[in-house]
């Protein structure tokens, strides 16, 4: 990072190529203690890139679904830790800001969790005992920036209630704030995602329709479509995969069949 | 009976849902028979289990503090009184000192409600189904809607600690001398023994670093019940009929403890549901480690020929 | 073992504000120790004494503190409103503030999580971690 574009007030293009609109104001954050302005309408991330910061970690899809990016935060004047995505939040006067690229979390032994016999409830106490250290203080809820109910996925599971752990913890995108945060130091993230395994393997029914799909695909039915496609050069890809015919946006179930129906 | 039955928020706690399935059960269907109605609230955690001896600890008040509040709003949306019903002992005794804390000091909650960034208002009063059998349906008005003639039965009540302890703030019983399980045992007409060790410690959750101290505290009060000629023991906590039965099981192959054979543990609801005449096949008998069927069967044969009471 | 970096005094005033227990009102009349099921050795009243002595690394380090189960008889005993019981569990939380827990989570052992109830586990971890 040139050692200019730390100044104030300094406008650089560098990093994810920032485009700030035209007559946009400039506000006053905090990165990591220093100063800065930068326009408004940017995200987080996009605010710390404007400034010079590049991002190998903590930062992924910017489409607010991958997790990389959650990031902590405070408002200047305000005791309260505030937490979203860095690629979805858009920045504030007075915000201080840092990026931490790591958490180490605690992950147990998954291997064979999907073939185990163990009943869901037991699997679940033994692979994370610590959950049963939850002193039900709802740090972990209030931090989530999916707005899950975190607290209440782990007490689910603590009263072997799996299914409605795995069900509740769902939208989880494995950020994995609540983790930094939680005071009985549980991975609540990982302990979620070990209950929707287990469910997934013990509780839910297996969909019939998959299990046909799978069984053409090791049946060999789309090999020659692939080898087809392997032969093919990069024009021609490109060229067909533009060319693609698209459902159209919100057709409902059945009412939309591609023209060329011979690979279906 | 009408078909009217009194609604009461309960909370069951992580135990009652999983080991103590049949505690739950018996009680749920005890219930609807005998004219009431425990509505689980929606959403709820663990209770902490064990109360924080240490004042300043205000950290082991959240979950608790939570579920009164989450509690009080069930209340409130069904404009009903708020009552909050719970079974196992550790629960009760921890949902109780944290309402009585509050209430002491209010400047807890207030503390408590900024950092949940919730508003309890303190309105939640903890009974425990002993309780509410006792001052709400009554014990004599219990006895008559027994079913089944259960004399053959010698029980005795175990209490165990966190039902009664500390007095001051659960205010149910005498710690010492309690009389609620023994009231409770003749009103659905069993033959209730006294012996000294009901008030008498388990071992509790020393199971998780001293397993031998429990078998060893656990052993003593079953020898005392045996000796006085009792024969089962009946308990209102999943942990002390854990503690109890599991002891007993292990014990069965070891010299070491000698004495008492086969004495089953049940939870006061298991024994209601039989005293009613309900079907106790979902109270799950068969999870005890000692068999409690053998020494039911009396009773449960009996059934088929109920108490000509009503006639 | 040195635990605490403080005066015994000062030690004993943090357990004190801890606890809101005043350790000066014991006059050792032993109904506590009597009545502990748990059979503690040291005692809850040589405890209380230890503390009165000024010897707190000496009740903060012994064993017997681990092996109380917080029935309370001791509490409920008491003619002077002292509770050994908090006492106890103000010196465990020292104790564990500074040192390692006593119950290592992950070394418990599956059959244990998996046949223990639930409020048996979250109990000791409250009290031993």
């Amino acid at each position: 990072m040139p050692n200019e574009n730390k100044q104030i007030n300094h406008v650089a293009m560098v990093g994810d190529r920032t485009i700030p609109p035209k007559d946009a104001r400039f506000i006053e954050i905090y990165i990591m203690g220093q100063r800065y302005k930068v326009p408004e309408t940017l995200t987080i991330l996009k605010a710390m890139e404007y400034v010079g910061y590049q991002f190998k970690r903590s930062c992924g899809c910017r489409g607010g679904i991958c997790g990389a990016c959650g990031t902590f935060y405070r408002i200047l004047g305000d005791h309260s830790i505030y937490t979203g995505l860095a690629c979805q939040t858009v920045v504030e006067p007075g915000m201080i800001l840092a990026q931490s690229p790591f958490f180490p979390p605690n992950r147990a032994d998954h291997i064979g969790i999907l073939d185990s016999k163990m009943p869901p409830d037991e699997h679940i106490a033994t692979l994370y005992p610590e959950i049963f250290r939850c002193v039900g203080c709802g740090t972990c809820t209030r931090t989530c920036p999916m707005g899950i109910d975190v607290m209440n996925y782990i007490a689910l599971f603590k009263r072997g209630d799996v299914l409605g752990g795995a069900k509740e913890s769902f939208d989880c995108i494995m950020c994995g704030l609540c983790v930094v945060r939680c005071p009985a130091n549980i991975t609540q993230m990982k302990v979620g995602l070990a209950g929707r395994r287990i469910a997934a393997a013990q509780l839910i029914p297996r969909s019939e329709v998959t299990k046909k799909r799978a069984e053409q695909v090791r049946a060999g039915r789309y090999e020659t479509m692939l080898a087809e496609l392997g032969q093919m050069d990069r024009e021609k890809l490109k060229e067909i995969y533009t060319s693609r015919e698209r459902e159209p946006n919100l057709s409902g179930p059945g009412e939309w069949m591609p023209k060329d129906q011979s690979h279906l | 009976m009408s078909k009217n039955l009194t609604h009461v928020p309960y909370y069951p706690g992580c135990s009652l849902k999983t080991k103590a399935l049949g505690y739950e059960r018996s009680a749920m269907d005890c219930a609807k028979a005998i004219g009431f109605e425990m509505h689980e609230i929606a959403t709820w955690n663990c209770c902490g289990a064990s109360f924080p001896l240490t004042k300043d600890n205000l950290m082991g008040l959240a979950a608790p503090a939570n579920i009164l509040l989450e509690a009080e709003q069930h209340c409130q949306e069904r404009e009903i009184d708020a009552n909050l019903i719970t079974l196992c002992s550790f629960c009760y005794n921890t949902l109780k000192r944290t309402d009585f804390a509050f209430r002491e000091e209010p400047k807890k909650l207030e503390t408590l409600n900024a950092f949940l960034k919730r508003q309890y208002q303190g309105s939640i009063k903890v009974v425990h189904y002993l309780e509410y059998l006792r001052d709400v349906i009554g014990f004599d008005n219990l006895a008559k809607m027994v079913k089944r003639d259960m004399s053959s039965l010698r029980v005795a009540p175990y209490y165990g600690c966190l039902l009664l302890k500390p007095q001051k703030e659960m205010a149910l019983d005498d710690p010492e001398e309690p009389v609620i399980l023994h009231d409770f045992l003749e009103a659905i007409g069993c033959q209730v023994v006294d012996f000294p060790g009901q008030v008498d410690c388990c071992g509790s959750y020393l199971i998780m670093r001293d397993p031998e101290k429990v078998l060893e505290l656990s052993h003593n009060i079953l020898q005392e019940a045996n000796d006085y000629g009792a024969d089962a023991l009946v308990t209102a906590c999943p942990l002390c009929q854990s503690n109890l039965d599991q002891s007993e099981g292990e014990r069965r192959g070891s010299d070491h403890y000698i004495g008492v054979q086969g004495m089953p543990i049940f939870y006061f609801t298991q024994l209601l549901a039989v005293a009613l005449g309900l079907d106790t096949e979902p109270h799950q008998f068969e999870r005890h480690c000692i068999d409690p069927t053998s020494i039911l069967s009396a009773c449960l044969e009996d059934g088929a020929k109920p108490i000509e009471a009503k006639k | 073992m040195q635990i605490l970096m403080k005066s015994n005094q000062s030690a004993l005033k943090e357990l004190e504000l801890a606890t809101g227990e005043i350790v000066s009102d014991c006059y050792q009349c032993g109904k506590c120790t009597a009545g502990c099921p748990a059979s503690m050795d040291p005692s809850p009243s040589v405890l209380i004494h230890y503390l009165k002595l000024g010897l707190f690394e000496k009740a903060v380090n012994s064993e017997s503190i681990w092996s109380c189960m917080g029935c309370l008889t001791c509490s409920e005993r008491c003619p002077k409103n002292v509770s050994p019981a908090a006492i106890v569990e103000g010196l465990k939380r020292l104790h564990l503030n500074r040192m390692k827990p006593r119950v290592i989570l992950h070394a418990l052992g599956q059959e244990f999580l998996a046949n223990s109830t639930q409020q048996a586990v979250v109990s000791g971890f409250r009290k031993f971690v």
